[in-house]
């Protein structure tokens, strides 16, 4: 029996792949380093994001990085993504893939444009089809009791403690588009 | 050489990790348990820089070969040939280092952490990894008959590095109280839906 099954049928997964569609490069990658994480679950880069204040989420999500064979130096193109085990001592393992991004191999990205891209993934997700976005602003609450808002196309977040705040906020906000990696 | 300049930051070149553990003001308040990864990123950072002087010397090297008369040509493939081979083990020691500092990342336990430690880390990660992949890009740009002398190790620094900067990027998301409700909502969503499909 397989150590770990990589299921990549999430609806938020696929909204985030959604770009690759007809990209077979992508795809066959996509296979191999689903192999090589089945067959060993501490491969590809793994790493277990830690999430203080989040005591049912600790040891949940963890993190694989995969990039095209042949290409080299620093600036080559890489992958990432996230996974969630539900139940991380359990064998076999299950790992779901939730978020998915693309990068330099050495680039790295700002934590708002971590916001938007976990907030574009889930918003997206929720739309008839993988790229329609539904949602223009994702809604948190966070581990000390506020809530935060965070603009799917342009990742500026705002925190607020009443929803009636954050109403006003995003009604006034003039999103400037996509912020680029 | 676009990249010469880049010798004159070395000089200046500064570890903010190892001068908290000197200054004690400012260590004393950091959680002990992160003191040993801060000092180990120090290593890596200290031996990136070392690698990158390397890296510019066998680059200035070269450049004075093609303006060498013949005698001055064969002095300088002597000391080309000595420092590529030091080089090899500047990226091998590199990447032992890197290596060591990802197992006790790994070996971690995240309860020892507060947000603020998770930042100075993640902080220190970042810097060492702006630091090696430098040291890469620089190394990639020399002649192919020199990089295939470092191919094996230089592979391995740079695939340590995107590791190391995974776990920098975990520590910035760890740090940042919205970005990881985010990750947080995302995965009980899917939890939830999961224990509803069982």
């Amino acid at each position: 029996m397989a150590q770990c099954t990589l299921d990549l049928d999430h609806p938020f997964f696929q909204s985030a792949i959604a770009v690759f569609e007809n990209d077979l490069e992508f795809h066959e990658g996509l296979r191999i380093v689903k192999d090589k994480i089945e067959a060993e679950h501490k491969s590809c880069n793994h790493v277990v994001q830690p999430m203080p204040g989040h005591t049912d989420c600790q040891n949940k999500i963890w993190k694989y990085d995969w990039a095209p064979a042949g290409a080299r130096s620093s600036t080559r193109k890489s992958w990432r993504m996230v996974v969630v085990v539900p139940e991380p001592d359990a064998r076999p393992l299950r790992l779901i893939a939730a978020a998915f991004y693309s990068k330099n191999q050495a680039s790295q990205l700002t934590t708002k444009q971590l916001l938007q891209i976990f907030a574009g993934i889930m918003a997206g997700a929720k739309g008839e089809t993988p790229d329609q976005i539904i949602e223009r602003f994702k809604r948190v609450t966070r581990a000390d009791g506020q809530t935060a808002s965070i603009c799917v196309d342009c990742g500026e977040t705002w925190i607020a403690e009443t929803m009636e705040i954050l109403d006003c906020i995003e009604a006034q906000h003039a999103c400037p588009g996509p912020i680029t990696a | 050489m676009a990249d010469m300049p880049r010798i004159q930051h070395l000089h200046d070149f500064h570890c903010p990790a190892r001068a908290e553990f000197t200054d004690g003001r400012q260590g004393n308040h950091m959680a002990t348990a992160v003191l040993p990864i801060r000092e180990l990123s120090a290593d890596v950072q200290v031996q990136a820089a070392d690698a990158q002087r390397g890296v510019l010397c066998v680059v200035e090297s070269k450049r004075r070969e093609r303006d060498a008369l013949f005698v001055s040509v064969l002095v300088s493939m002597f000391v080309i040939f000595l420092k590529v081979r030091e080089l090899d083990r500047s990226f091998g020691k590199l990447a032992e280092t890197q290596q060591k500092l990802i197992g006790m990342l790994e070996a971690f336990s995240s309860k020892q952490l507060e947000a603020p430690d998770f930042a100075k880390v993640g902080d220190d990660l970042s810097r060492i990894v702006a630091d090696t992949s430098a040291v890469i890009n620089d190394a990639y740009e020399m002649p192919d008959s020199i990089v295939r002398k470092w191919a094996t190790r230089l592979e391995l620094v740079q695939e340590h590095n995107s590791h190391i900067e995974s776990i920098s990027e975990s520590f910035r998301i760890a740090a940042d109280e919205t970005c990881v409700a985010l990750l947080a909502d995302m995965a009980q969503t899917i939890m939830s839906s999961e224990s509803i499909r069982a």
